[in-house]
C-alpha cells in the first residue's frame, strides 16, 4: 500500500539522535554525502559504514522500518547497477548477444551500489529523527545568512514544511484516482510508450485539479490561523545548540578526517 | 451583549462570463444579524446559499463589498484590524486534510500560537490543553494522514482552540464525516460553548441545528429565517420549500398531529417525543384521541 | 446473481503490518435486488466494493457473477468492469475531460465499443441520470454545480452499462435535497434497468427505505445479512458495533422501553406515525 513508503516520514523518539540540533544534522548529513564521494576504494566506505550503523543504534529508529523507506528507490538503485554492470568497458566475463558484463563493470556496479544505498539510508537517518518542522526550521536558519541577497529562506522553509504534510495526502489521492479510472475501463499497462504517457492524462488532470483545491484551502486556512500577521514569529520548540550538539560536531570531523586520510594515504 | 454584528453586508465575487469578461456575482444580497457572546448559532443552508461565503465574511477573509461586519466592536474592513478580528474568531473548515499545515499533530496544532508570536513555553502549554481539550493527547506525535476524518478535525480544533479565540466558526466541519467523527465533533463544540466560546457552526445536518441556541437559515445569499430551533422547524414546509429538512423527531411529531395525536407544538429531538408520548398517563392521550 | 465465497483479503500478506481487512465473508445477491451495506470506517466496506469489481484480488475466496468467476485470473478486466460498474465516494474527483460528452465516453471507448454505440451511450447516460442531454454535452464539466458534476460522474459509469451497479456513499457531503434528488435518480435508474444496484451508506434512513438487502460488515466480517426489518430488529448488536437505528425506529424503539405496545419493525416516519397513533387510540 501506498502509505508503506517511509522516505523522508518522520519516526517518534528520544534518542540523543532525535534530541541533536537540526542544524547539526543536516550540515552533518551534506558533508556525510561529500564525503561518500570522496571515498575511492571499497576500504573508504568503512568508515561511513561504522557512522551509519552507529547513527542507526543510538537513533533506535527499527531497521525494517528503514529498509521500507528504502523500497520505493530500488528502482533507481536496480538501474544505476545495470548501466554500470553492463556499459563499463574492460574485460569480458560473460557475454549474451551485445550484452556483456564486464569486470570493471561488477566492480563498478558494486562500489556505485553501496555508495547510493550509504547515500540513501543516511539521508533517511536526518528525515527519520527529525521532525519536519525542525527540519525546516533548521534549513532556514541556515539558509538565512543569504536571506541578505533576496533569498526567500522563509518561504522556501514553508513550502517544505507543506510538501512534507502533503505528500502522503497526494500520495493517497492518487491511489484512489488510479483505481476510479481503472473502474472505468482504463489500462495503464499495455500499449506503447506513447499511449502509455496518454493513459496518463485521466489521472493527472484530476490529481492536478485536486492540488491546485488543497493550495486553496490551505492558503485560507493558513491565514485564517493569522500566518502572515506578525512579523516576529516564534516557535514552540526554539533550536539551541546544546553541549550534546558540540560533541557530536567534534566527533563528526574526526570521521571526516579519517575519510580524507583514508583517500590521501589510502 | 453582542459579539457579532453583521450590517447589511452585501459580498460580490468576480467570474467571467462565456466572452471571458468579468462579471461581478452576488454571492450574499443585504445579511443583516447579530450573535450574542457566548451563544451558538447554527447557519443552514443548501448548497450556492452563500452560507460558506458568510462564514469566510467573519473573520476577515473575506471582506464586505458593501455593508459592515463588526466584531467585537472592530470594524473587518478596516486592514489594521485583520489580526485581531482573526485571533478573535477562528475557523474549521470543512475539508479535514486541507487545513493541517504540519506533519506533527502538536506542531499543527502550535502553527497558530506561533504566528501570533506568544511565547513558546506559554505555546507548549496552550498546545497541551487543547490537544487534551479535543481528547488527542496521546496523538501528539502522530502524522496526521495516519487519523481518521473525525480525528483530523478534531486536530484542527485544537488549532483553533491553541488561539484562544473568543468565537469559532465551524464552516461545516462534519459534511466529510462518518456518523461517528460527526458526533464528536458536535460533542465538542457544544462543550466548548459550555465553557463561554461564541459557537457559529454552519451544517446541513438538521439535527446538528437543533442543537443551537439560534438558527439562521440562508438562501439565494439572503436571510430567509432566523430564530430558535423551535421557532425554525416548526415552519417545516417553508424549509422543504427552500430544499432543507426538519429533524426526524419533528417530522415524526407532525405526522403524529396529522394522525389525530395531541402534541405541544414545540417538540425538537427524539427524548422530547419519547417524553411527550409518554409522560402524560397513556389513559388519559388515548381519551384525547379517541375523543 | 452475485455469490461471494469465503472472501478473504489480508493488507501487506506476510510482513509484520499486515492485516485482515475481510475475513471469511460470504453472501448471495439474486438478481434485481437493491443492497444495503453499512458499516463503519474501517470495517472493510470499501475493501469489499473494490473486491467486486476487480480493482483487488483477494487472498481466498471467489466471487462468481452470473456464472463468471471474477476472481479467476483467466477473466478478463474488461469483461468484469462490463459487468460491475463502480461509483467511487465524490466521483466528481475523476472528471478530466474539455466536456461532459467527452468525459462520459472515457468509459465506453475503454472498452473498444463503434463510435456511434458510444455516442449512443453517453447520450442515454446523461439523460439517465437526469441531465439534459443537448444543453450540457459541450459544457465543460468544471462548471457545473456540485451536484451536477457528481451526476455526470455517475453517468460516466453507467455508460459502460453495467449488470452490478456499486456506488460508494453516493450522497456524501450534499445537502439534504442534492441527497434525496442523487437517492431517486439511483432509485429510478434501478426500476428502468433492473439491474442488480449495491450501495454504501452511513445513513440508516436510506438503507431502511431503500434496500431489499442489508449487508452489515463489521471489522472485516459480514456480521449480519437480511431484510431492513430483520437487520434492524438487531438493536443491541448493532448499537455494539456502533452503528444506528434509522430515527424513526429509534424512536419507536424508545417507546417500546417505555412500556408503549408498538409492533416491531416500523423503519420509516410514516410506519412510525401509523403505530405509534394506532397504539394511543
Amino acid at each position: 500500500m501506498i502509505r508503506d513508503i517511509t522516505l523522508g516520514q518522520f519516526y517518534p523518539g528520544n534518542s540523543v539522535i532525535h534530541k541533536l540540533d537540526p542544524r547539526v544534522k543536516i550540515l552533518a548529513t551534506l558533508l556525510y554525502i561529500v564525503a561518500l564521494f570522496v571515498v575511492k576504494d571499497f576500504a573508504g566506505f568503512i568508515a561511513p559504514l561504522v557512522l551509519l550503523e552507529a547513527v542507526i543504534i543510538m537513533s533506535k529508529v527499527p531497521r525494517k522500518y528503514i529498509w521500507r523507506g528504502l523500497r520505493p528507490v530500488l528502482i533507481i538503485i536496480a538501474f544505476t547497477l545495470a548501466i554500470n554492470l553492463f556499459m563499463v568497458r574492460g574485460e569480458i566475463i560473460w557475454q549474451l548477444g551485445v550484452l556483456h558484463i564486464t569486470r570493471e563493470g561488477v566492480r563498478t556496479a558494486a562500489f556505485m551500489g553501496i555508495r547510493l544505498v550509504l547515500l540513501i539510508i543516511g539521508s533517511s537517518m536526518l528525515t527519520l529523527t527529525t521532525r519536519p518542522i525542525g527540519l525546516t526550521d533548521g534549513i532556514e536558519a541556515l539558509l538565512s545568512p543569504f536571506k541578505k541577497i533576496g533569498l526567500p529562506a522563509h518561504e522556501l522553509a514553508m513550502m517544505m514544511t507543506i510538501a512534507l504534510r502533503f505528500i502522503p495526502t497526494l500520495l493517497e489521492e492518487t491511489d484512489k484516482i488510479i483505481k476510479a479510472q481503472q473502474a472505468r475501463g482504463a489500462d495503464f499497462e499495455s500499449g506503447n510508450l506513447f499511449r502509455r504517457a496518454k493513459a496518463l492524462v485521466p489521472i493527472l488532470v484530476p490529481l492536478f485539479i485536486s492540488a491546485f483545491r488543497i493550495a486553496q484551502d490551505l492558503a485560507m486556512a493558513m491565514e485564517a490561523r493569522c500566518y502572515g500577521g506578525n512579523v516576529k514569529r516564534t516557535r514552540m520548540n526554539a533550536m539551541k545548540f546544546a553541549r550534546r550538539d558540540l560533541i557530536a560536531a567534534i566527533l563528526f570531523c574526526a570521521f571526516l578526517a579519517i575519510v580524507v586520510a583514508q583517500r590521501v594515504l589510502g | 451583549m453582542e459579539f457579532v454584528r453583521v450590517e447589511d453586508l452585501v459580498f460580490e465575487y468576480m467570474k467571467t462570463d462565456e466572452g471571458g469578461a468579468p462579471v461581478a456575482t452576488r454571492a450574499i444580497d443585504g445579511v443583516s444579524f447579530c450573535v450574542e457572546k457566548g451563544s451558538f448559532t447554527a447557519v443552514i443552508g443548501q448548497n450556492g446559499s452563500g452560507k460558506s461565503t458568510l462564514a469566510k465574511n467573519l473573520n476577515g477573509l473575506l471582506v464586505p463589498t458593501e455593508g459592515k461586519v463588526w466584531i467585537d466592536g472592530l470594524d473587518t474592513t478596516q486592514p489594521e484590524n485583520i489580526w485581531n478580528v482573526r485571533q478573535r474568531v477562528a475557523m474549521v473548515f470543512q475539508n479535514p486534510d486541507n487545513q493541517i499545515v504540519s506533519a506533527i499533530v502538536e506542531d499543527d496544532v502550535a502553527f497558530g500560537p506561533e504566528n501570533l508570536g506568544i511565547d513558546p513555553a506559554e505555546i507548549r502549554k496552550r498546545v497541551d490543553a487543547a490537544l487534551e481539550g479535543v481528547e488527542m493527547g496521546d496523538y501528539k506525535d502522530k502524522a496526521p494522514h495516519l487519523l481518521s476524518g473525525g480525528q483530523k478535525q478534531r486536530i484542527a480544533i485544537a488549532g483553533a482552540i491553541a488561539m484562544q479565540p473568543e468565537c469559532i466558526v465551524f464552516d461545516e466541519p462534519t459534511a466529510m464525516l462518518d456518523p461517528r467523527g460527526r458526533s464528536e465533533v458536535l460533542k465538542i463544540a457544544l462543550n466548548l460553548n459550555r465553557k463561554g466560546m461564541t459557537v457559529i457552526f454552519i451544517t446541513h445536518f438538521m439535527e446538528e441545528a437543533a442543537c443551537a441556541d439560534h438558527v439562521i437559515v440562508m438562501d439565494g445569499g439572503k436571510l430567509r429565517m432566523e430564530g430558535t430551533p423551535r421557532e425554525i422547524f416548526a415552519r417545516e414546509e417553508e424549509l422543504k420549500a427552500l430544499n432543507l429538512d426538519v429533524p426526524a423527531a419533528v417530522q415524526l411529531a407532525s405526522q403524529l398531529r396529522a394522525r389525530g395525536v395531541d402534541l405541544p407544538d414545540s417538540i425538537l429531538t427524539a427524548e422530547e417525543l419519547v417524553d411527550a408520548l409518554t409522560q402524560p398517563a397513556p389513559a388519559e392521550a388515548a381519551e384525547e384521541v379517541s375523543s | 446473481m452475485i455469490e461471494v465465497r469465503n472472501l478473504t483479503h489480508i493488507y501487506s500478506e506476510g510482513l509484520p503490518h499486515e492485516s485482515v481487512a475481510l475475513d471469511d465473508v460470504s453472501f448471495t445477491i439474486a438478481d434485481g435486488n437493491f443492497v444495503g451495506i453499512i458499516g463503519h470506517t474501517g470495517s472493510g466496506k470499501s475493501t469489499l466494493l473494490q473486491h467486486l469489481n476487480g480493482l483487488l484480488k483477494p487472498s481466498s475466496g471467489t466471487i462468481v457473477i452470473d456464472g463468471t468467476d471474477i476472481t479467476d485470473s483467466h477473466t478478463k478486466m474488461l469483461d468484469i468492469r462490463k459487468k460491475v460498474g463502480l461509483v467511487f465516494q465524490y466521483p466528481e474527483y475523476q472528471l478530466f475531460e474539455e466536456t461532459v460528452a467527452k468525459d462520459v465516453a472515457f468509459g465506453p471507448g475503454n472498452l473498444g465499443l463503434p463510435q456511434e454505440e458510444i455516442d449512443a451511450r453517453v447520450r442515454r447516460s446523461i439523460e439517465l441520470v437526469g441531465l439534459d442531454y443537448e444543453a450540457v454535452k459541450d459544457v465543460s464539466p468544471f462548471e457545473l454545480s456540485g451536484g451536477q458534476k457528481r451526476r455526470v460522474a455517475i453517468a460516466g459509469v453507467l455508460a459502460m452499462e453495467p449488470e452490478v451497479l456499486v456506488l460508494d456513499e453516493p450522497t456524501a457531503g450534499l445537502n439534504p435535497k442534492a441527497h434525496y434528488d442523487i437517492l431517486d435518480m439511483v432509485q429510478e435508474i434501478h426500476e428502468r434497468e433492473k439491474n442488480i444496484t449495491i450501495f454504501v451508506s452511513h445513513n440508516m434512513n436510506d438503507i431502511a427505505r431503500m434496500s431489499d438487502q442489508v449487508l452489515v460488515i463489521d471489522k472485516g466480517r459480514l456480521a449480519m445479512d437480511g431484510t431492513p426489518q430483520e437487520v434492524f430488529a438487531r438493536e443491541e448488536e448493532l448499537k455494539a458495533m456502533g452503528l444506528a437505528l434509522p430515527d424513526a425506529a429509534e424512536i419507536v424503539s424508545q417507546l417500546r422501553k417505555k412500556g408503549m405496545e408498538l409492533p416491531a419493525g416500523c423503519l420509516s416516519v410514516e410506519e412510525a406515525a401509523d403505530a405509534i397513533a394506532a397504539a394511543l387510540k
